[in-house]
């Protein structure tokens, strides 16, 4: 037997490589309308709030509008309460959302759907119908107030709505599923021979937490963080209604500029700058990464 | 075996709904045995395994442990070394922290834990490579990390579970022989689920072989591949012709004696031989060639035998030149030789 020979082929490659782009063009065809919405719907009026933050009404460019918002108390005051109010946030979703996440991904198959049910409820129901549920839960004669009064826990009505508190109550409800379906998924990623090494091997449950899970799920709880962090940063409902204007977000700000000062370049100058703080997240989220992973290697028991 | 058996396995049950996964086992382990426990999926070989462990909770049954009764000990104070099929590192740590761990979990300082983790590791040669990255390792490389981990601590103990099923054949040898040694020089007692029987048959002093939550035969190598009491370890084992028993005539003592209702008659395909070797008590079987395959080192050919049923022979590659094979076709008559003694008495399932 010989072999077929290679020499003197013709040469079909051009033809075939000619097929492979066009197979590709067609693919990349798919993607297209949601380009061009984005395009439309987001880059644009981006655009347009950008200009509007520096343009004077004479048609020259400058930053007066943001010199203004930084040396104004109003605003510097409400871009802290703004990164309190996502931090706090942040902050209760960690410590609610990473139990609940353990427990779900630990039990029986039905049972975490069941959990998992629960927490996905709350999307069912329309963000504003929400949060005035809860503010009929916790108003001075509120459902929250009357039972611990019925119970004389205290003599009088806590003040659990339109502060800070209330908002942070508030948020966090908005905010704990988005943190928990992350962090859920990284530990149920986790393979269970590992937990089983780990005892196997001499560790008690909370030793296996610590040392094994915990820091093999950090990647989903710092997805989990980051996300809610920035979807806080800019948000608007849940602090409006249940801070009762007493928690001044960037958000409410831009409200108010809007449609009560009719100040449309100091809306856009504060626009222009939560974008700009989202950025700074993503940001310093990356680069701490980066030397997290340059750190790692010897992992401390 | 008997009372001085190192691990002692009394009427172990475990159900999953209404599958029972173990069936009343009762399996006694020598002290430094390295015992295989050998059968299909599902056979409940893993369940046996991951019980002694701690992993799983038997609904029933005792499990003791040099003389210690451990089958309501939680699997981390068993102090028994694990070694799984993935491997089971830990990622978000490198080598000798993975080999490290066991001792810190006990409360060895790091100094001591970290000098008795790289002595682990030059023993199974991989202490150059004690501050790399899990994900950089080879299989076979995470593996002996594996093995390291769960001999550090100096267990008495140490259970494996299909631990090469994951590598290629010739590196899957090589572990395969270096497991053993490890075993030797370590005085370990060993248990050792696979599927694979060359596995089982290479590395073991004894092979249990479970079929459906029940071991089926108990013995060394030798004795479980050569004489087989059931049809499905004789086949579960080897190349195994089964044959009624009138197949042969004057199938005589002594395996004719072992014989009941619903016996077979089972011929190893290596057994059976062209030539017929003088001064032995042969047998010889008539029929025609009716397929030969070449596979390299032997040839494997199906025989359809005058006395009815058909048999596979395995032909030697020296021997089938001898008789010239190759130039042998279908239809040709044959004639096939077995020692006697190679005639097996099989129960039909």
């Amino acid at each position: 037997m010989t072999l077929p020979a290679a020499a003197g082929a013709f040469d079909n490659s051009a033809a075939l490589r000619r097929d492979r782009k066009l197979a590709q063009i067609g693919f990349f065809g798919l993607a297209l309308p949601a380009v061009l919405l984005v395009t439309i719907a987001i880059v644009v009026p981006l655009a347009a709030m950008f200009w509007i933050s520096i343009a004077r009404p004479d048609g020259t460019v400058s930053l007066d509008t943001y010199l203004r918002i930084l040396s104004t108390p109003v605003y510097t005051r409400s871009v802290l309460t703004t990164f309190q109010v996502s931090g706090m946030t942040v902050l209760t979703c960690v410590l609610l959302g990473t139990p609940f996440a353990l427990v779900m991904a630990s039990v029986g198959r039905r049972l975490a759907s069941i959990l998992l049910l629960v927490v996905m409820l709350p999307f069912w129901t329309a963000l504003l119908v929400r949060t005035y549920a809860l503010s009929v839960l916790l108003q001075r004669n509120g459902l929250v107030n009357s039972f611990l009064i019925d119970i004389g826990l205290v003599s009088e009505p806590l003040p659990l709505i339109n502060n800070f508190f209330g908002t942070i109550v508030g948020m966090t409800h908005v905010m704990l599923p988005l943190f928990i379906l992350p962090v859920y998924a990284a530990i149920k990623q986790i393979d269970h021979n590992i937990i089983r090494a780990a005892a196997s091997l001499g560790a008690s449950k909370f030793l296996t937490l610590r040392a094994v899970i915990l820091p093999l799920a950090a990647n989903g709880i710092f997805a989990g963080a980051v996300l809610v962090f920035v979807l806080s940063l800019g948000f608007y409902v849940t602090p409006a209604i249940l801070g009762g204007g007493r928690v001044p977000m960037i958000s409410t700000r831009i409200e108010q500029n809007v449609s009560v000062l009719s100040d449309w370049p100091a809306a856009s100058a504060l626009g222009v700058l939560l974008l700009l703080s989202v950025g700074l997240v993503f940001l310093v989220t990356f680069l701490l990464r980066r030397s997290i992973k340059a750190l790692g290697g010897a992992a401390n028991v | 075996m008997t009372s001085a058996a190192f691990i002692e396995i009394r009427n172990l049950s475990k159900a999953y709904g209404s599958f029972r996964a173990l069936n009343d086992v009762g399996l006694d382990v020598g002290r430094a045995e390295f015992l295989s426990i050998l059968g299909p999926s599902g056979s409940g070989k893993t369940t046996l395994l991951m019980a002694l462990a701690g992993f799983v909770r038997p609904d029933r049954g005792q499990i003791s442990v040099d003389g210690r009764d451990l089958v309501r000990l939680p699997a981390n104070k068993r102090g028994i070394g694990v070694v799984f099929q993935n491997y089971a590192l830990f990622p978000h740590m490198n080598v000798v922290a993975n080999v490290m761990f066991p001792l810190r979990v006990r409360g060895i300082g790091r100094a001591e834990a970290s000098e008795r983790a790289r002595k682990a590791l030059d023993i199974v040669d991989l202490a150059s490579m004690a501050e790399r990255d899990i994900a950089t390792l080879s299989g076979g490389q995470k593996q002996r990390v594996a093995l390291a981990r769960a001999v550090v601590f100096e267990p008495r103990l140490m259970l494996m579970d299909e631990p090469l099923s994951a590598l290629d054949k010739n590196l899957r040898e090589q572990m395969q022989y270096e497991i053993r040694k490890l075993h030797d020089r370590l005085g370990l007692t060993t248990v050792y689920v696979t599927h694979d029987q060359r596995e089982a048959l290479t590395m073991s002093d004894r092979i249990a072989v479970m079929r459906d939550g029940v071991i089926r035969q108990l013995g060394t190598p030798a004795s479980l591949y050569h004489r087989p009491t059931s049809r499905f370890v004789a086949e579960f084992l080897g190349e195994a012709n089964i044959l009624e028993l009138d197949a042969v005539e004057n199938f005589a003592a002594p395996a004719r004696d072992a014989a009941g209702p619903g016996r077979k008659l089972m011929i190893r395909a290596e057994r059976l031989s062209l030539s017929d070797a003088s001064g032995h008590d042969n047998v010889s079987l008539d029929g025609v060639l009716t397929r030969s395959v070449f596979q390299g080192d032997s040839w494997l050919i199906s025989v359809d035998l005058a006395n009815g049923g058909a048999v596979s022979a395995r032909i030697a590659a020296a021997e089938a030149a001898n008789f010239n094979l190759e130039a042998l076709t279908e239809g040709a008559p044959l004639k096939l030789h077995v020692r006697r003694d190679a005639l097996i008495a099989v129960t039909d399932a």
